[in-house]
């Protein structure tokens, strides 16, 4: 799962990204592109809702990249194509003068709440690992059962939903919400020791 | 670093064909990724799921690197060249309208010249009036020529005659200043049979 073939490296990418900011060869663009263009996708399906729609989405970002990118000297062309689908998503939601369809569940809420990186095991010192341990003991039964099985024994979605009997909605919101809950656990337990 | 995987796994991860260890690899980095996420949550509402969508997408991106192409091409045409033919039509204006300057003033100088030959040919005196209103009505310089069937004065030499006009007829005419020779007498005495002339009178100057 590490190679993805189609992919263009990080280095390659930049080179492309200072290529077309000089040159401003839509060729170059394209290339970079194309490879997030189905994620793009997902993004814009996610927001609006309408597969022509979010379509029509990933060809309008392509062309306002056009020009954004000649102006603006980009560094991590993925996260700033994200933040920029993302925000070109909601304005088109605003200009239709309609409430954002997306329901404020708590995977969204979540996501605003950027980076939430969950230590690795082995880079956790003994006592953080026992706070961490502390923490899931906090969660409440749903989201114990969903953490412990995806974060510990590995278990993806979709066994995690035979095992449980939960759907798969289910499952994805258990185990975000409980992660985010050990982030704020963990958070506060730091502060305590400081 | 996140990420970016290729669209054909994530294909087969929303429709649950990939092994259960790479399922939760993904998973664990979209929870990580919001990027990911995001694709995810859009991509699993997306009624077909397959390749349609991305190659639908593909095509229409190709299309339009495509009429880059031609707009690029097109815009040679327009901006380029334009920019050439348009340079090139005014240099042309501007050297045309050089020559026309050119032409405007040559014209002149060229019939100065020539009179100057025909006053060299024909011996008809430059005529340069000095003083006084009197003045042959045909203009000075057809009265210059009309003089010319006389014999000259010497080529250089010049003379002048102080003229007396009464009712268009030239009453007196003296020579008030060079030679008094039988060709100044000559033109003297012509000056005072003519008539048509202007004013009261004229101190005038001939230079041969």
């Amino acid at each position: 799962m590490k190679t993805h073939k189609s992919h263009i490296s990080p280095e390659a990418e930049r080179t492309l990204l200072q290529t077309y900011y000089k040159h401003g060869d839509l060729d170059v663009l394209g290339k970079l592109y194309a490879p997030y263009m189905y994620m793009v996708l997902g993004v814009c399906m996610k927001y609006l809702k309408h597969t022509e729609q979010a379509q029509d989405a990933v060809m309008q970002i392509f062309e306002e990249l056009v020009d954004k990118l000649r102006v603006h000297q980009v560094h991590n062309f993925r996260s700033w194509l994200y933040t920029y689908a993302r925000n070109y998503c909601l304005m088109v939601i605003r200009k239709k003068q309609q409430f954002p369809q997306v329901e404020l569940s708590e995977d969204l809420l979540m996501e605003n709440l950027d980076d939430l990186h969950l230590p690795n095991k082995e880079d956790m010192q003994e006592a953080q690992l026992q706070a961490m341990e502390a923490c899931i003991d906090t969660l409440n039964a749903q989201q114990k059962h969903c953490v412990e099985l995806f974060f510990l024994k590995n278990k993806c979605y979709k066994e995690i939903g035979e095992e449980t009997g939960y759907t798969l909605k289910q499952v994805k919101s258990y185990i975000q919400n409980g992660k985010r809950n050990i982030r704020i656990c963990m958070e506060r337990k730091n502060e305590q020791n400081v | 670093m996140n990420k970016t995987y290729n669209p054909s796994i994530l294909q087969k991860y929303l429709s649950g064909l990939l092994e259960p260890g790479e399922m939760h690899q993904i998973e664990k980095d979209a929870l990580n990724d919001p990027f990911l996420q995001d694709a995810l949550d859009g991509l699993a509402t997306l009624e077909s799921k397959g390749q349609p969508q991305l190659s639908a997408l593909q095509k229409r991106l190709a299309v339009r690197l495509q009429e880059q192409v031609k707009e690029k091409n097109r815009s040679y045409f327009n901006f380029q060249r334009l920019a050439i033919a348009s340079t090139a039509a005014v240099l042309l204006i501007a050297v045309c309208v050089l020559f026309w300057m050119r032409q405007q003033t040559a014209p002149a100088s060229g019939n100065k010249e020539q009179k100057q030959i025909q006053v060299n040919l024909t011996s008809a005196p430059r005529i340069i009036p000095i003083e006084g209103n009197g003045q042959p009505a045909i203009g000075w310089e057809r009265y210059a020529e009309s003089l010319a069937h006389l014999e000259g004065l010497k080529p250089g030499s010049s003379i002048q005659l102080r003229i007396q006009i009464e009712a268009g007829k030239v009453q007196s005419a003296q020579i008030t200043e060079g030679t008094s020779s039988a060709e100044a007498q000559a033109l003297r005495d012509n000056i005072l049979q003519s008539t048509g002339w202007k004013g009261d009178s004229v101190t005038l100057e001939f230079h041969y």
